[in-house]
């Protein structure tokens, strides 16, 4: 399975993830000033555990930055059919899964505010017994998907 | 209270607590009516919180009655209700209702049912002990009970003062291996022994009846079950041949019934716990109203065979290394063969099949399971590829369908990709 589904996810994804990455950064280095800090003050403890965990946050950042949002970027495709959704991941296992328009009982769209910053939505389409989810793509092609799909109403009398 | 005597208040104490959960226990009972009106079943409850739930009829799915020890000494019942869509749990569960009441609240939901239920049934089906004997002495579980036995004993073992199991490594390596042979296939006989008991007590008075589109089955010695579901609700159905089974061409029918909680002990639901393989087709289609596809199935390429046998060696390559610590490990090459055997049976077992309508997987793991599904009832359907199949085109499908639990997964390894991504491209009948 070299070859990736039609569309992909939206380039623009890259940047909220990086956003997500800064916003992670910026949390875990308070947390570091506030040992440092109350290490000054009241604790005697040692300071280099905090520097260590500094490094190891700083190359999270720089792996969050500048290779995984690549790397998530390529490896997750998908594409509307008639009668179905498909959806492609996996690095190294690739999987592509094919959910029955049919069989979807609901979706859930979702956007965080880095996300509406760009437009953009996570959409979660659950059957009666799996879940899936495409992690970013752009909000109108989400609600209109959403849309889509509830007028293809439940289509045999002894569905469950 | 004295200092150090015995005082009565540390018996008070609990007394108390035991006497007041006994007190809420009364007043719960109290407070806790059911009625019924027209289509409806309204209970109410709740000591302080009142609480009233609506149960309309339309919307149960089953009614589910069942007894446990306490229950068949004090003639009651304990009743569960499910709805559509209810998963995780039993949407409605009253602990314990007097017989005659139990059997009122599963006509109530169960229309058009006289007095007289028994002779109502257009199809009934009773194992007969015969068969049960026969499906229990060939019930895989004896893997299971082996391996419970063996984690036991492996506890034991480390309990035991250094003194006697130095003795017992000592005999044990002296002793001929006539006596170790011996000791194993006791060991055996007692897990099978077990193993029998076990699925007899779980599957004996197994009964089956049919009213129109609802399925009852009846089974269980000690704690009786009861499970009451609509024909429209059976998701797959699955022909699962035992080791043991197979070579006396008899297999187990077995289904995934959608949303249903009330076999939490079973994934899946036996439909038959024995039937002559050559009569299988005709046992579901009396009761299921449905044809099962006959045809054969499209064995896997002659390629995949080398993946299915290197799979089976290499759970080898970690008694290898340990035989460096300690020789005996070596004996677990004995096993080589057998995993090696059991892998060629599983690459020569594998199929699919599919027609418009239904697709037919089948598949070892140690019983070969045939899994007939169709392609409506898919919930979805997934081909992945690890790096290795990839090298060499292959891939793995997985189906999955709505069964009791949730949901339930059926996989074929290593067809051909553009076979796997045509299975899985399968067109939804337009209807």
């Amino acid at each position: 399975m070299t070859t990736q589904l039609e569309q992909r996810i939206d380039p623009t994804a890259k940047n909220v993830w990086r956003i997500n990455a800064f916003i992670e950064f910026f949390i875990f280095t308070l947390v570091i000033i506030g040992y440092l800090v109350a290490n000054w003050l009241w604790w005697s403890l040692p300071n280099w555990p905090a520097f260590i965990v500094f490094g190891f946050v700083m190359g999270l950042l720089i792996f969050n930055l500048f290779i995984l949002p690549t790397i998530r970027l390529r490896i997750w495709s998908y594409q509307f059919e008639e009668d179905a959704v498909l959806i492609q991941s996996g690095l190294f296992i690739i999987k592509r899964t094919r959910v029955p328009m049919a069989r979807i009982q609901h979706i859930d769209t979702e956007h965080g505010p880095v996300m509406r910053l760009y437009k953009l939505a996570s959409l979660t389409i659950t059957t009666a017994g799996t879940v899936h989810k495409i992690p970013a793509l752009k909000q109108e092609t989400a609600h209109q998907l959403a849309a889509e799909i509830s007028v293809i109403a439940k289509v045999r009398d002894d569905d469950v | 209270m004295g200092e150090g005597r015995f005082s009565i208040g540390y018996l008070l104490t609990p007394l108390g607590f035991a006497g007041l959960s006994f007190l809420i226990g009364i007043f719960r009972w109290i407070f806790y009516t059911y009625s019924f009106e027209e289509d409806r079943l309204i209970v109410r409850s709740g000591i302080f919180v009142k609480k009233e739930r609506v149960l309309k009829k339309a919307r149960v799915q089953s009614v589910n009655l069942e007894k446990g020890i306490l229950h068949r000494i004090l003639s009651l019942s304990s009743v569960h209700i499910e709805t559509a869509g209810s998963v995780s749990e039993a949407e409605f569960s009253m602990s314990a209702v007097k017989r005659d009441a139990a059997h009122r609240l599963k006509q109530f939901f169960e229309a058009e049912v006289s007095e007289d239920s028994e002779n109502q049934y257009d199809y009934r089906y009773k194992a007969s002990y015969n068969i049960l004997w026969k499906a229990a002495l060939t019930s895989g579980s004896i893997g299971f009970i082996l391996s419970v036995l063996a984690f036991f004993f492996s506890q034991v073992f480390w309990y035991l003062p250094d003194r006697v199991t130095d003795a017992l490594y000592g005999w044990f390596f002296q002793s001929g291996i006539g006596v170790i042979v011996m000791l194993g296939a006791f060991l055996v006989l007692i897990a099978w022994f077990v193993s029998v008991i076990q699925y007899m007590v779980r599957f004996g008075e197994f009964t089956l009846m049919k009213r129109s589109d609802e399925i009852t089955i009846h089974r269980g010695l000690i704690k009786q079950k009861a499970l009451t579901f609509k024909r429209h609700r059976v998701q797959s159905v699955l022909f699962v041949e035992g080791l043991l089974r197979q070579p006396f061409k008899y297999l187990t029918i077995d289904v995934d019934i959608a949303g249903g909680v009330n076999y939490r002990d079973q994934a899946r639901t036996s439909l038959y716990p024995l039937v002559k393989s050559s009569k299988a087709h005709d046992y579901v289609s009396t009761l299921l109203n449905k044809t099962l596809a006959k045809d054969t199935l499209e064995p896997l390429d002659k390629k995949a065979c080398r993946r299915y046998l290197f799979r089976a060696a290499i759970i080898f390559v970690l008694p290898i290394g340990l035989s460096f610590i300690n020789i005996i490990f070596i004996y677990l090459l004995l096993f080589l063969p057998v995993s090696l055997l059991l892998g060629y049976w599983r690459y020569k077992d594998a199929g699919t099949y599919e027609d418009s309508e239904t697709m037919i997987l089948r598949f070892r793991w140690i019983a070969r399971t045939t899994v007939f599904v169709e392609k409506y009832r898919i919930q979805s359907i997934e081909v992945t590829q690890t790096p290795f199949q990839k090298w060499r085109k292959f891939a793995t499908i997985h189906v999955h369908v709505l069964s009791a639990s949730g949901k339930s997964s059926y996989s074929v390894r290593d067809l051909r990709l553009a076979k796997a991504l045509k299975l899985a491209a399968y067109s939804v009948k337009s209807i």
